[in-house]
């Protein structure tokens, strides 16, 4: 526990909003694109002379290429994303600040989602951006007077497997008790409490640890929850963003869209920051600048130099998916180390994308034949109708309006009312006439029935 | 163990840090508030003696700031309670308040009135306006929750109960709110009840924030008996008087308002044993009770002696007119008796340059009274050589009015000359 905590240091804010929050204060400084990029940056150590090792050890080297990380525009979006969220959040909540105190406060703070195909890399982004962050702050004197408090910048949570609520509660409450060291978890986890009361101590806890940021991954799953459980647990969520002003970060597939899309859309107005998509990438820059990036390293005997036409079959074989572009380079180098071969051709990635990425291959083929019937089979990669309308944060932002206004534009001229005359019946086979002819002592089925409108069932 | 701790504000109750701690974290109930706090299932909330302050201290948040005695001197009553205890029961209660694993039963009984235990946590309605103003919450303060004062030292009016009853809450900690702290019947107090109230209360106060004796209190108080002629020299006290003056002084309401009401049949009235040796009186309120009957302030009772002279300070004049120092102050200590009739203190004067010794019967009532004597005990060996020196030449009046006394004396002075010159011879 120890070892991740930071004693808090306050540093001059340029933001005057920012100014005399020790939440703020002791929070890293505001950095710029360029450190951002330097700090989200990974590329593990390379040695050319490692190329003449056997094969059996350059099999082994290559799996370093999945630390390889290369910061893409997108990944600057998000941080910055972050970085006001978290601060944004606090400016409400200042301990020091009476209106607080007196739980007479309007909340700063907003949330926003993230969605992206999976293999985008989402999880590890958000993670090396967080890192970034102290985790645990520790307070205990803010210009001369005391104050002592634990301060938890951010908590990772994922969607319990099934959507359900107290899943995610248990998990809040043993995440607590891990960086902490407390004992919510027998105290609110036990049988003893029902799911209301533990989401009731949850957002007391997120109250008192001062969380900037509750970031919960895999929320596609709540679409497997049992009905009305994503509502509630969506509406949770809004209560924590309006009520205690705590961020949340939603993290899912495209197949959490439908569970968004339904009632959180006006939710979703309450965010601040919008929502971001993690697309998969075009066969432009971007692309290029991560194939640059793992190109480097490269364990084959004979060097390979990038050319287009290897770019572009990379891009045809993995769609822009990341994670498949990286595997598919680090495939192709085993198999050429193993098989001899000792260089990479556009031939070797096409066959090794043929023998080993069987299981996606058919949603890859559904992505490169860009036909929305069959992408849209595979939910978790279809993005298709995500509906990235970004709207201005409205004035007052918490007003959700509920009922929807009649349109009418008020005239001074008299609405004109077209009554609809109502038609007799006379059809014969009208059912209204049937009803009205019938005999005495017959009940309506016999009467369809003997019209011939239900059939019996030797009909059949 | 707790992942924050209210900052108290000034002069807040430890209760009310407890009650904020509360009242902000997910506990449900008491009993997991204490286990934060104390690591214990289940606490009675102390507002006087909290104990177990050793564990608060090791569960507060990493490098917290708060430090275990200057929170009981800053908020808790621990400093005013025990201002006349001694330093080693003044120990003991520290060490309960610490670890609570002390007896401190027959400790405390004799520096709280059991009979004017609150019932109620208390509030000042102006003080909880300006701390609603200032800091946007309400929290007990530790001044008003003192058992015998009345008035709020700060506003000058009068202190209410809130709704928070301490028995029927004995192991929960309640914030103060605005909805627990309604004044239903405004409080007018008669002008001259308010007052003695308001001492009382200001002087709690001081006692509060200044809890250091620096003096002997019973010598104090045995000086100021006797300068005021309640004791006589040698320490007996004048016990009627003192007790109808007393009450006459403070009134039966304020008496039965702080629940120390006198009696008078009873040899063991708390007010006799104030100044006897044997006993220990450690209640605050009573010392404050005596000590303003005394006309003294804390202040000068803490820090200030308070000599007993009925002469004034030394050095004294010498009242023999032949001597050469005639009233110049060369005496410098006085001998100070018992008269046995009076029971009025009787100083002996000796002045070290020529044997004049005189007496007075005090106390003084004026400067002029330094040159006066009621008796002469002692001529002094210079005197009378310089009488028979004057009388070779002048008559006995004469003589008497340069000696400074009647002739008569003279002439006895001559007579026992004679009888001791015809002796000799």
């Amino acid at each position: 526990m120890l070892d991740l905590i930071h004693n808090a240091q306050y540093k001059e804010q340029i933001i005057s909003e920012y100014k005399g929050n020790p939440f703020i204060e002791a929070l890293p400084e505001i950095i710029s694109s360029e450190e951002v990029v330097s700090k989200l940056a990974n590329f593990p150590p390379y040695n050319k002379e490692e190329r003449q090792l056997d094969n059996q050890y350059r099999a082994h080297l290559v799996g370093r290429l999945y630390d390889v990380f290369q910061p893409l525009a997108i990944h600057l979006d998000l941080e910055s994303r972050i970085s006001r969220v978290i601060r944004q959040g606090y400016v409400a909540r200042n301990v020091l600040d009476k209106s607080f105190v007196s739980n007479n406060y309007r909340s700063t703070a907003g949330s926003f989602t993230l969605l992206g195909v999976s293999g985008m890399g989402k999880t590890t982004v958000v993670n090396r951006i967080l890192s970034m962050y102290p985790q645990v702050i520790v307070h205990s004197k803010y210009k001369d007077s005391p104050l002592s408090r634990y301060q938890v910048v951010y908590l990772r949570l994922e969607c319990s497997y099934d959507g359900s609520i107290k899943g995610l509660c248990l998990s809040f409450f043993s995440k607590v008790d891990e960086i902490l060291g407390t004992d919510y978890y027998s105290r609110f986890g036990s049988g003893k409490l029902s799911v209301d009361n533990m989401l009731v101590a949850m957002s007391n806890i997120a109250k008192n640890i001062s969380l900037g940021l509750l970031v919960i991954d895999e929320i596609q799953n709540l679409s497997k929850s049992k009905s009305g459980g994503a509502d509630r647990m969506l509406n949770f969520f809004v209560t924590l963003v309006n009520t205690i002003g705590l961020p949340v970060l939603l993290i899912g597939t495209p197949e959490a869209m439908g569970v968004l899309q339904g009632k959180f859309r006006q939710a979703r107005r309450g965010s601040g920051q919008g929502d971001l998509v993690f697309e998969r990438l075009d066969n432009d820059i971007n692309f290029k600048l991560l194939v640059n990036a793992i190109w480097g390293y490269q364990w084959t005997k004979r060097p390979t130099d990038l050319t287009d036409e290897l770019i572009d079959t990379l891009y045809d074989q993995s769609q822009g998916i990341i994670d498949i572009t990286v595997k598919l380079y680090a495939l192709a180098q085993i198999k050429a180390i193993s098989s001899g071969v000792e260089i990479i051709t556009p031939e070797l990635i096409k066959q090794v994308a043929d023998e080993s990425l069987r299981l996606v291959k058919p949603m890859l083929n559904a992505l490169r034949t860009g036909n929305v019937m069959e992408v849209a089979r595979y939910p978790d990669i279809y993005t298709g109708n995500i509906d990235i309308s970004y709207e201005l944060p409205n004035r007052n932002r918490f007003i959700i309006p509920t009922t929807s206004r009649p349109s009418v534009v008020e005239n001074n001229e008299k609405q004109i009312k077209v009554k609809t005359k109502k038609i007799p019946p006379s059809a014969e086979n009208d059912i209204r006439v049937m009803m009205q002819n019938k005999g005495e002592g017959l009940t309506a089925y016999d009467i369809l029935k003997n019209h011939g409108l239900i059939k019996g069932f030797e009909v059949i | 163990m707790m992942t924050f701790f209210p900052t108290p504000y000034p002069d807040e109750i430890l209760y009310s840090v407890f009650a904020r701690y509360h009242e902000r974290s997910p506990n449900f109930n008491g009993s997991e508030t204490a286990r934060d706090l104390f690591n214990v299932k289940r606490i009675v909330c102390s507002l006087e003696f909290p104990t177990l302050l050793a564990n608060l201290v090791q569960n507060m948040p990493f490098n917290s700031p708060f430090d275990i005695d200057r929170l009981i001197v800053e908020h808790t009553l621990f400093p005013f309670y025990t201002v006349f205890l001694s330093p080693e029961n003044r120990g003991i209660i520290r060490r309960y308040m610490l670890h609570g694993d002390v007896e401190i039963y027959n400790k405390i009984t004799g520096i709280i009135n059991p009979l004017a235990e609150n019932k109620f946590l208390r509030f000042c309605p102006k003080c909880n306006k300006e701390d609603m103003e200032r800091y946007g919450e309400l929290y007990w303060h530790r001044v008003h929750q003192i058992r015998g004062i009345y008035i709020c030292p700060h506003h000058k009016i009068p202190i209410y109960n809130s709704s928070v009853s301490l028995e029927d809450n004995k192991y929960k900690y309640i914030a103060a709110t605005e909805r627990n702290c309604v004044v239903e019947t405004e409080v007018v107090y008669e002008p001259k009840t308010y007052e003695k109230l308001l001492i009382i209360a200001e002087d709690m106060h001081w006692i509060l924030n200044n809890p250091e004796i620096k003096t002997n209190i019973k010598e104090q108080y045995l000086n100021q008996l006797k300068k005021l002629e309640y004791a006589t020299v040698n320490g007996g006290l004048r016990q009627k008087n003192l007790i109808t003056d007393f009450e006459t002084f403070w009134g039966s309401e304020i008496l039965q308002m702080t629940h120390n009401t006198i009696r008078k049949t009873n040899n063991s009235n708390w007010l006799l044993k104030m100044g006897w040796n044997k006993a220990n009186i450690e209640d605050p309120l009573k010392h404050i009770l005596l000590m303003r009957f005394l006309r003294l302030s804390p202040d000068t009772l803490f820090n200030k002696n308070i000599e007993y002279l009925p002469f004034g300070k030394g050095p004294y004049p010498c009242l023999n007119p032949v001597c050469v120092k005639y009233e110049n102050e060369i005496i410098e200590n006085v001998e100070i008796r018992n008269s046995y009739k009076t029971k009025s203190p009787i100083g002996y004067f000796t002045c070290p340059e020529c044997g004049f010794s005189y007496l007075r019967r005090g106390p003084d009532k004026s400067i002029e009274d330094r040159y006066r004597y009621s008796r002469i005990v002692d001529y002094g060996d210079y005197w009378r050589e310089e009488l028979m020196r004057l009388l070779k030449y002048n008559s006995v009046p004469k003589v008497a009015k340069l000696m400074g006394t009647s002739h008569t004396t003279v002439y006895d002075f001559i007579k026992r000359l004679n009888v001791t010159k015809q002796l000799n011879q």
